[in-house]
Formats: structure tokens, sequence, C-alpha cells
């Protein structure tokens, strides 16, 4: 479906959405204002991203989970999450302790730990539920859930992106030493950097040694990897050092 | 101009399904998370630097000195913070002009380097990195022509960010002063329509990789225009871009990227030219590079398009 300036419909409701999400991140960063920031995630989750409902948990782990806050989009599904925490074996201490996220996509098949939050979730008319740790540096540092009520389920790229809204929504509130991992961090993008040149020369080498293109060259490279469980940056490596006679 | 470099449109987005217009606007805004993540790092990382160099600063035994030295303090991380933020902002600001420009499906994925050009008041900009023995690991550029700027400076071997490399200072010229300084580079990219150059070193703080930020332009941008004194972007630069390590990987590929920055920026035809030579002939790989740039430079062509030729067999080099 098309305006008559061309412009899908859809495109244009995305846009416009976009746009105040985008206007919103930039105020609340600018204030470094964390209740803001929350409630923008919690927006985009509902507006841009698919889910009906969401909630963040913020935690503070030295002080124990007495020391949460929950932010939602709703009383009742606050609610809902704050329950769950208080329970010992509880779905949402479960995705804190073990830092996995977990996606239920037919609430009445869900398992322990997850069954009671599920039975609440349906209780609520949602269909789907998802829970996600959000991560400072490697810590978990909270907890974003979603509901829905399409009977699809949730898309695995608006998962992505609400994750990463929440971990940025979060991570503002977090005081970092960023001084101390600035040498680790440069290494990281050094090791990185390297590691894509060492590939491109070494798909040149393959490609030159048996005649075929760079793509094949490079389906060689990762074919081995993989058949010799090591790191393609690896191989690469010995390639362009001649310690690879087995890719001859 | 020469027409080699005209109109050369390196990344292509825009489709005729509407579905795939709203995932474009999906990718649109998960870039501009990124650029949100960004500028909340510049912030985040301008305050913990602040508050480790004041508590330096208040153990000096002379007030006057302590005084001095916090006011140099406080307006060095203000204009780095006020860059860094006039600068994501510009680049969130190209991604929404990207995003409602997506239904003619012409439109080019918006470049961190432009927005660093626009907010140090130039008209191109290029962003090097390159290890301790100088072998270049990244070259982001605005456009063609500051590209190509770049690529005659390494050839011949001269040129601003070499001197801002070697002296760490921003190094500025314009006019007539560029042949005088540079007696290769200068007439080299007067050729291609840069009259004015500046470039600065971007201080990673650490020594196996070293950077330099190089802008072109007609003429050096008047203050008021530019606002930003190169130096103070290319601190935003390595502040809040260059030390995100989310930026820097991508799990979900065998191929880490910076998602910033283009596949362009890694110059990949080169390195695969490269192996190509080296397997071929013999060259180590730093000379088969070498070897390929003054194949361009002699041919007046951009580097990719003599390396592509090189890689699919049609140019047989030396």
């Amino acid at each position: 479906m098309s305006n008559r300036d061309g412009y899908d419909v859809g495109t244009l409701a995305t846009a416009q959405s976009l746009r105040a999400a985008l206007l919103g991140v930039a105020q609340a960063v600018a204030t470094g204002d964390l209740d803001r920031l929350v409630r923008w995630c919690l927006d985009c989750c509902t507006t841009l991203l698919g889910a009906t409902a969401a909630a963040v948990v913020d935690l503070d782990r030295a002080a124990g989970f007495e020391q949460r806050r929950v932010t939602a989009t709703d009383a009742s599904v606050r609610e809902l999450i704050e329950l769950d925490l208080d329970l010992p074996t509880g779905a949402c201490r479960d995705c804190l302790a073990t830092g996995e996220p977990t996606t239920i996509p037919d609430l009445a098949l869900a398992l322990e730990p997850w069954a009671e939050l599920a039975a609440g979730a349906r209780e609520l008319r949602f269909t789907w539920i998802h829970a996600d740790p959000l991560r400072l540096r490697g810590d978990v540092i909270g907890s974003l859930h979603l509901f829905g009520d399409a009977t699809q389920g949730p898309e695995e790229l608006d998962i992505e992106l609400a994750h990463a809204v929440a971990e940025l929504a979060l991570g503002t509130g977090a005081q970092q030493h960023v001084l101390d991992e600035r040498s680790t961090e440069v290494a990281q993008l050094h090791n990185a950097l390297s590691s894509r040149l060492v590939i491109e020369q070494a798909k040149g080498i393959l490609a030159a040694r048996h005649g075929i293109d760079v793509e094949h060259a490079f389906a060689r490279l990762r074919k081995h990897a993989r058949d010799h469980r090591r790191n393609i940056h690896d191989v690469a490596r010995d390639v362009v050092q001649h310690h690879a006679p087995e890719l001859t | 101009v020469r027409p080699a470099w005209s109109g050369r449109r390196l990344t292509h987005v825009g489709h005729a399904d509407p579905r795939q217009n709203v995932e474009a606007a999906r990718q649109a805004f998960r870039f501009a998370v990124r650029a949100a993540e960004l500028a909340h790092r510049a912030a985040e990382h301008a305050a913990v630097v602040a508050a480790h160099q004041e508590m330096l600063i208040q153990s000096l035994p002379s007030a006057a000195e302590r005084h001095g030295r916090m006011a140099a303090l406080h307006r060095r991380t203000e204009k780095c913070q006020r860059a860094a933020e006039r600068m994501h902002l510009a680049f969130a600001r190209n991604l929404e002009l990207w995003l409602s420009r997506q239904a003619d499906g012409t439109a080019e994925r918006p470049r961190l380097l432009a927005a660093v050009a626009s907010t140090s008041g130039w008209q191109g900009a290029v962003l090097t990195l390159y290890n301790r023995d100088g072998a270049e690991r990244l070259v982001a550029a605005s456009d063609a022509t500051a590209r190509h700027a770049h690529e005659l400076e390494v050839t011949l071997a001269e040129g601003p960010s070499w001197d801002a490399a070697r002296g760490g200072n921003v190094t500025t010229e314009q006019g007539t002063q560029l042949e005088h300084r540079w007696p290769r580079y200068g007439p080299a990219v007067g050729r291609i329509g840069v009259h004015a150059v500046s470039a600065a070193p971007v201080d990673l703080a650490v020594d196996q990789l070293r950077g330099t930020l190089t802008v072109v332009g007609d003429t050096v941008p008047t203050t008021s225009v530019g606002d930003f004194r190169l130096g103070d972007v290319a601190d935003a630069l390595a502040r809040t871009v260059l030390r995100v390590p989310s930026l820097v990987h991508s799990d979900s590929r065998d191929l880490p990227s910076l998602e910033v920055f283009g596949d362009e920026d890694f110059q990949p035809a080169l390195h695969q030219a490269a192996g190509v030579l080296h397997e071929r002939c013999g060259w180590d790989i730093d000379n088969a590079i070498a070897l390929i740039r003054a194949h361009a430079y002699a041919e007046d062509r951009p580097v990719q398009d003599v390396a592509e030729e090189v890689v699919s067999g049609g140019l047989l080099l030396p």
C-alpha cells in the first residue's frame, strides 16, 4: 500500500516511530536520566518491536534481589514480574542467574521454572513471553521481559533490537571505570582489524593457488576451519605464513 | 575529478518491495541505536577521564597551578564531549535522511566519516589506523575524493597525515603552501580538486595501534563554520568509536566487522590482490601492496579497481 508520494505507508509509520524513538534517546542520553532511558526502551519495545507489553528489571547485584527496581508498561505486568522475582525458584531469578535468554512461544507448554510466570501471563491474555538478561561488560545487570499476543510469537530481529535498546538504557545507569579497560578494548580492535586483513590475504593466496575465485577460496578456508574446529583467523594466518600444507 | 572517480557508489540500499523497506527501516533503527550507544559512551568516558584527572590535579601542591590545570582540563573535556555529541547527532540525522530516501531505491548508507567531515567543517575526511610497523589496518573515507587524496599521500610518501603522525600535532595547509610543503603531494591533490588539507593524530593511548584523521576541502573553514578544532573531533573519534568493542565484533558471522565502517574501509580487494601476487610471484605482502599502489598511481586509477583486476586475473603484475 502506497500513498501518492510513492512511500510505503508501513515505512512511513515506522519512520515516524523511529523519529520519536531517536528524539527520545537523544534527550535521555543528554540528561543521563535512567528513568527516561528505561521508559524510552519500553516505548520502543511496544511501538516498534512487536511486543504488547514490556518490563525492565534493574538489579543491584551486590545488594541482592531485594534491591531491584522493576519498570513496566503497565501495573499488572509489573506486579507479575515482582511476584515472580519473589519466588526463590522463579523464572526471572533463573534468567538473571543463568544469563540465558528464553522465549516461550506457547504459554500452555511452559515447563519449570517458567510455568508460574507463563500461567500469570496467560491470565493477562498474552500468548508468548521472552526474557533476556542484560549485561554490561560481561556482568548481568538486569533483565528485559517482553510479552506479546500475536499467535506466531516474537520475531528474532525484534528481540535482538529490544535487547540492544535495553542494554543501552541500563548501561547508562552503571558507573564504569573505562580507563582500566581502554587497552583491552584497543587490543580487541587491533585483533579484529588484523584478522580481517589476514583472511582477505589468505583468500587471495588460495584463489591464485587453485585457480578459483575468492568466494570459493573463502568457502574452502571456512570449511577447513570448521572441519578442524579451529578459528578461521588462525587458519588464514597459517596460509599466509605457509604453515597450512593440508590446504595446498 | 576524473571519470574513474566520479559517481562511484559503494553501497546501494533501497528496495521495490515495501516489506523490505520496513526491514531497512528496522536496520536504520539498529544503526541509530548504535549511534546513541556511542554518544552515551562519549559522556561516560569523558566523565570518568575527568574525574581521574581531577584527582591527579587536586594532589598538586600549588593552588595556582591546581586552578589553572583544572580550568584547562574542563575546557578540553567539554570540547571533546561537544564534538562527540555533534558528530553522533550528525550521523544519526544522516541515518534518518537515508531512511526517508529508501523509497526511491538509490540512497546510499551514510558513512560515519561524512559526519566527521561536516562536524569539523570540511568537505571530506579519512580515518587511517595503522600498526606499529606502519601497515594500514583501516582506511575509512567519507567519499571517493577523500579516499583518492589518501591514496596519493600513501603512494607519494608525503603529506599531512605523515607529518601529523610524526610530529604528533595538527598540520594544516592551503593554496600554494600545499606545493611548497609537499612538492609531490601538493600538485597531485590539486589535480583532484583538493586545495586545503588538515590532519590530526588519533591518540588511542596504546602503542600497537595509531591513527590519523585527515580532512580535505577547497579552503580551510573559518572557525565559526568549523567550530570544533580537528583535534577535538579526533579525540571524539578515539574515545567514542574506536574504543567500543561491540562496534568491533560481530559474533554472528565468521568475519569480524566494525559496523560503523563499510566493507570498503577494510580494503578487502587490495589484500586479496596482495595474496594473489604473493602466491603467484613470491612477493611478500607489503611489497605486493606497494606494487599495486604504484601501478594504480602510474595509471591514474583507483587502487581498488587495479586490485580487483589483479584478483579476477585480468591484470598480470608485475
